[in-house]
């Protein structure tokens, strides 16, 4: 548990430090702990199981336009949409990794499925006009906590915190799981882990799922 | 509207587009057939190519045609380079690495560019921009024909430097076979220098060539690399004959796709189809690796 103790005291002392930013050093926190969340969801699959995926952004977009889209034509809280939106994302890190790792595609091929995947998905949003096309979608900015929208910049801090901190959660426990020593022993060798039975292709397309789980 | 009249047009743009695209992909199918190095930042390298055309014209008052005679030996001693101080150090590395290295150096020639020539579109005339070939009811850009000619020309010739040449066959030794290669006494690794000079440095033949009725800007690179995936996927990585077919078959399928969908919808077929050669058919249209 020791892992978990330290993420505690880091998050406390961040969140400690948060007030005492200017605007733009909140500004620069919010980035700090989102990228920093971004590249931790990526590195369960390209880290962690070795399989380099260049294709995040689908996940990072498919995120934000589902809650986003939830708020503005159905008025469905983000606080609500973000559970939406990591579980439609999840669903889809599924489908494209069960479709391909059945494939078997490994190395520049999965690097570049992943790609046209996601520039295909930038595409098919940009033809879409419920989706703003290629303007996107705006969330109107007025102080609203159900809306997610806060009146100072700190709320934005303790939010991107949080995420970050979940997502570190999250790494942490699959770290020390079964599921986390497989995707170690995939990366080392994905044919000695095949034949350990490890159910290779199986266990492989759950991270791009772990992976969607972030969102905004 | 009947679209009918308009598909020989739309064919015809599709077959001078492909063959831009196949030109652009035989380069990046040289570098992965020989060095097994996939080159992310390929499509950058055209785009120098462009900024050193568009210099040219603005410094210098040259047309792009006349510019040729600096941009191909300054574009292949900076492919040289390139490949001595980042291509050789990860040669024998793994393949993530490969990929992380070229990315950057995408990112990094990229943003190098925002940075000097600011994100502004330029266009390069040229005695030729603007000059059209009428055949019937369809038009053609002379500059866009000249660099299919070409197209089809580099191809068969590169085809023809690997079968016939000693050079190129020492080059097929080091790409079937790395160490038997080293055993019969062929320098390695200055075959594999060659092949990336003759794979990168054949986009600074082609930027002069398309820069007449091609735009430059700092991210106009992106857009063919991924362009030049699809069709050297199609065509099978490493096959010369292939990328000149996938390049006409995309180039084709975008000109056609486009007329009758209208958008960006075109793209998403281009892709569509790049999806379903990765899953079913990954290597590619003409089968079995082959150089």
């Amino acid at each position: 548990m020791r892992p978990m103790l330290l993420l505690g005291l880091a998050v406390a002392v961040l969140a400690s430090v948060a007030p005492l930013l200017s605007i733009y050093g909140q500004h620069i926190f919010v980035l700090v702990a989102l990228y920093g969340s971004v590249a931790l969801a990526w590195n369960i699959l390209g880290g962690m199981a070795g399989q380099m995926s260049l294709g995040h952004a689908l996940f990072v977009g498919a995120g934000a336009y589902v809650s986003t889209a939830l708020y503005l034509n159905l008025g469905v809280s983000p606080w609500i949409g973000l559970m939406v939106a990591a579980v439609i994302g999840g669903a889809l890190g599924a489908g494209i990794g069960y479709t391909v790792f059945r494939r078997k595609l490994s190395g520049v091929y999965f690097a570049l499925i992943t790609l046209a995947v996601a520039e295909m998905a930038l595409h098919i949003v940009n033809n879409i006009a419920d989706l703003g096309g290629a303007n996107g979608l705006a969330i109107p900015s007025k102080p609203d906590f159900v809306g997610f929208q806060f009146a100072s910049k700190l709320g934005f801090c303790y939010a991107a915190l949080g995420v970050l901190a979940v997502v570190s959660a999250v790494i942490l426990i699959i770290h020390r799981s079964r599921l986390g020593y497989v995707f170690l022993a995939i990366r080392e060798n994905e044919r000695s882990a095949a034949a350990s039975a490890l159910m290779s292709y199986r266990e492989r397309w759950s991270p791009p799922r772990s992976a969607a789980r972030w969102q905004r | 509207m009947d679209l009918l009249p308009l598909l020989p047009q739309a064919l015809v743009d599709g077959l001078l587009l492909g063959g831009v695209y196949a030109i652009v992909a035989v380069g990046l199918t040289m570098t992965f057939g020989v060095l097994r190095i996939v080159n992310f930042a390929h499509g950058d390298f055209l785009a120098i190519g462009l900024y050193l055309t568009y210099l040219g014209a603005t410094l210098l008052g040259l047309d792009p045609y006349l510019s040729l005679i600096f941009v191909l030996p300054l574009v292949t001693l900076t492919a040289a380079f390139t490949y001595r101080l980042l291509i050789a150090p990860v040669i024998a590395a793994p393949e993530h690495n490969q990929i992380v290295v070229t990315l950057g150096l995408s990112l990094i020639l990229q943003n190098a560019m925002l940075a000097f020539f600011t994100a502004d579109l330029h266009a390069i005339p040229s005695v030729l921009s603007g000059h059209i070939v009428r055949f019937g009811n369809v038009f053609i850009q002379a500059a866009a024909l000249i660099a299919s000619a070409v197209s089809i020309a580099l191809c068969l010739g590169l085809y023809w430097f690997l079968r016939s040449t000693e050079l190129g066959r020492q080059i097929r030794a080091a790409a079937q076979d790395r160490d038997a290669a080293l055993m019969c006494g062929v320098n390695v690794d200055r075959m594999y220098l060659l092949a990336f000079c003759i794979g990168v440095g054949s986009l600074g033949l082609v930027a002069p060539l398309i820069a007449p009725f091609n735009y430059v800007s700092p991210g106009v690179g992106s857009n063919f690399t991924l362009t030049a995936f699809i069709v050297v996927v199609l065509g099978s990585m490493g096959n010369f004959a292939g990328a000149l077919i996938g390049g006409f078959i995309i180039g084709v399928v975008e000109a056609v796709g486009g007329l009758v969908t209208g958008g960006s919808i075109n793209f998403i077929i281009t892709y569509a189809i790049f999806i379903l050669f990765l899953l079913f058919k990954p290597e590619g249209l003409l089968g079995r690796r082959r150089l």
